[in-house]
């Protein structure tokens, strides 16, 4: 028995390990950058699981997609520990991280999205941009990015609190998986929270898989309006193909592409909907009344005035 | 051909505003509210409510949500690039608001429009409507500019510490949106209600979303009992009326052909005295009008007010349409009774 729980244990962490990240190495304050210095944003990719990672030292190998707002891709060949991305124009910019090698004849793809809205622009190059004040920016993307062959793709979350911008405890993600630009129907996701909870969750006979972030159950996380703990999402799938890759030929792939998130608790926690409601339609009724009663006691003049003669 | 040119203007001074107007608004309304859902994106400069709030169905976005979130910046960021999206964005509410003056109030905005479909609610259950007292109108008029002034200070006063001042809290990051009644009512039309809510997270929070469920339940009362109730305090009015002046649809008075006969203030759902009484002006838009046209379609006297597109007459009062308009009212109530 526990040899069979050891054997387990150890393919669950052999299945954590393979899974890359991307972090943002500190998040900048907004409106730090002034006309003619671009804004930065720097990043690093981590492999492991939240609680146990590593930072890694060389990116060599890697490329680095990004997706503008107006879906436009540009390809960077990575080098160094470092990711460095200066975007140009406010809005939401989409990375996505490809890694990819063979080893022991099979192709090991390590993918990896991270979506960042960018607070300032560079504005010699993005005033058209402002002047047309775009509102529909692309936070999920509609469709699989041509470049990457297997791909994990989060939708609109569903939620009932009354925040869009960001993820909060009790929000459903829907997550899709594609490979080569198909949808696959028999999937699941790795979910995994910084605070160690851990899950699987299969997909439904759509495709979509369904991440309720759950509730924390540490009284001293609760409550708290500024908390904000990081969400792993990652699907892998195993394949038979054949080819060659930087020399090197495969039998089989194997891929693995991970989302990584941030979500605070829900405002739920620190808001009533109900007094809200009982708050509108108190003041209606004590409103109509106080009217009511005014206009019986004294009867309105009619709307006439009278203007000068000239 | 001069014969047609003629007709057509014939046919647009006998019209029937009340019905044309009512259309113009719904579809206004449906492109502002559900736009998004077809893909409309008018820009985040919009001179109207067309909420942020109402994220995925709106087909622009309200500017003074974002001249909220503009300001909301520390004085250093000003002299970088959120100043000068500051004056772009300022720029580009001017030019939007400059194409139909205050036509953005009278035919597009959805909360005046919802203020509008109220007034028809009243009216079927012949509820009689109430008015402003006139020993208050000053009062009153001056709420939108200390709305205005409040909403332009607040955000700077969280980014900064003014005069010395510590900075204020950040709940009141938005703070006309936090108790604008648009944010409940607007995405309510798109069946989400999760902005009705009291945030109890800080006394600032407890404080402003308390108002603004008071403001929605103001604005539903007062909407249903008095025209145009909001508008009159409505800071967006404050801040185009700044712009008004070289705007290219204008109201425009011929003095010289008034009577005083006083039937375009009473068909005016704001009260604008001027319209009536001030024979000397020639631009009529006056801070609270919403250039409705519904005075110009009550004037009984050839050519003494008209909408004017940039010099051109676009809808004028004729003694004709006049007469039109009153036996289309004639005949409505005699169906109705
Ligand atoms: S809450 Fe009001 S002011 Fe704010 S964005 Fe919505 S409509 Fe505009
Ligand atoms: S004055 Fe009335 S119509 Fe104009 S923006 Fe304000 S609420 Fe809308
Ligand atoms: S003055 Fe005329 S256009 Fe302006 S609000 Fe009154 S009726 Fe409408």
């Amino acid at each position: 028995m526990k040899k069979i729980v050891l054997v387990l244990v150890t393919l669950l962490v052999s299945l954590w390990a393979d899974t890359l990240w991307l972090d943002e190495t500190k998040k900048k304050k907004c409106c730090e950058a002034k006309l003619g210095v671009l804004p930065l944003k720097e990043l690093s990719v981590k492999s492991g699981t939240l609680q146990e990672n590593e930072k890694l030292k060389d990116l060599n190998g890697s490329v680095l997609y990004i997706r503008d707002m107006d879906g436009k891709i540009e390809e960077h060949n990575l080098s160094g520990s470092k990711i460095t991305v200066t975007p140009q124009y406010k809005g939401n910019y989409h990375l996505f991280l490809k890694h990819q090698e063979v080893v022991d004849g099979v192709l090991n793809v390590q993918l990896s999205t991270y979506r960042f809205y960018n607070k300032e622009g560079n504005l010699s190059c993005s005033w058209t941009k402002e002047v047309r004040g775009k509102t529909s920016d692309s936070r999920y993307l509609s469709e699989p990015l041509p470049q990457l062959p297997f791909q994990l793709m989060m939708e609109k979350t569903i939620h009932n609190h009354h925040v869009n911008c960001c993820l909060y405890v009790g929000d459903i993600i829907p997550l899709k998986v594609y490979y080569k630009g198909e949808l696959l129907k028999d999937v699941s996701v790795d979910v995994e929270l910084e605070s160690g909870w851990k899950n699987i969750i299969k997909s439904n006979n759509e495709g979509m898989m369904m991440v309720e972030i759950p509730k924390s159950t540490y009284e001293q996380e609760k409550g708290d309006k500024k908390r904000s703990e990081k969400l792993l999402v990652s699907a892998t799938y195993d394949v038979n193909e054949s080819g060659v890759y930087d020399g090197k030929s495969y039998t089989s792939a194997h891929y693995v592409m991970s989302i990584p998130l941030s979500f605070g608790d829900t405002p739920l926690e620190y808001e009533s909907k109900t007094l809200a409601f009982a708050t509108v339609i108190g003041v209606m009724l004590v409103f109509s009344l106080g009217l009511y009663y005014n206009r019986r006691r004294k009867r309105k003049t009619p709307k006439e005035i009278y203007f000068d003669e000239e | 051909m001069t014969k047609n040119k003629f007709s057509l203007r014939r046919a647009v001074n006998n019209m029937n505003l009340v019905r044309f107007r009512f259309w113009f608004q719904i579809v206004a309304f449906a492109l502002i509210v559900y736009g998004g859902y077809i893909g409309l994106d008018l820009g985040d400069k919009l001179p109207t409510f067309a909420c942020v709030f109402n994220s995925e169905g709106t087909g622009g976005k309200c500017y003074v949500g974002e001249l909220q979130h503009d300001l909301k910046h520390p004085l250093e960021g000003f002299v970088g690039f959120a100043g000068y999206a500051f004056l772009i964005s300022l720029g580009m509410f001017a030019v939007w608001f400059w194409v139909l003056n205050k036509g953005w109030c009278g035919f597009v905005c959805p909360l005046g429009t919802m203020q509008d479909w109220l007034t028809m609610a009243r009216e079927k259950t012949k509820i009689r409507y109430s008015e402003y007292s006139w020993a208050n109108r000053g009062k009153i008029k001056s709420i939108k500019y200390i709305l205005l002034i409040l909403l332009l200070l607040l955000p700077v006063m969280i980014a900064n510490s003014v005069f010395g001042l510590p900075k204020l809290p950040n709940g009141l990051s938005m703070p006309f949106c936090d108790i604008c009644p648009g944010r409940m009512m607007i995405p309510a039309f798109t069946g989400d209600f999760n902005q009705f809510y009291i945030d109890f997270s800080s006394k600032t929070d407890i404080v402003m979303t308390t108002i603004g469920m008071i403001m929605t339940g103001l604005f539903l009362v007062g909407s249903f009992i008095k025209k145009r109730f909001f508008c009159y305090f409505c800071p967006m009015a404050a801040l185009q009326y700044v712009f008004s002046k070289p705007a290219l649809l204008k109201l425009y008075k011929d003095g010289s052909k008034c009577t005083k006969c006083g039937d375009c203030y009473r068909a005016c759902d704001m009260d604008i005295l001027e319209i009536a009484d001030d024979v000397t002006s020639k631009n009529l838009v006056t801070e609270d009008c919403t250039l409705c046209l519904k005075c110009v379609a009550a004037c009984p006297e050839d050519g003494c007010l008209e909408a004017n597109f940039m010099g051109a007459t676009i809808f004028e009062s004729t003694k004709e349409g006049f007469l039109v308009r009153m036996a289309m009212d004639q005949n409505k109530e005699n169906h109705a009774h």
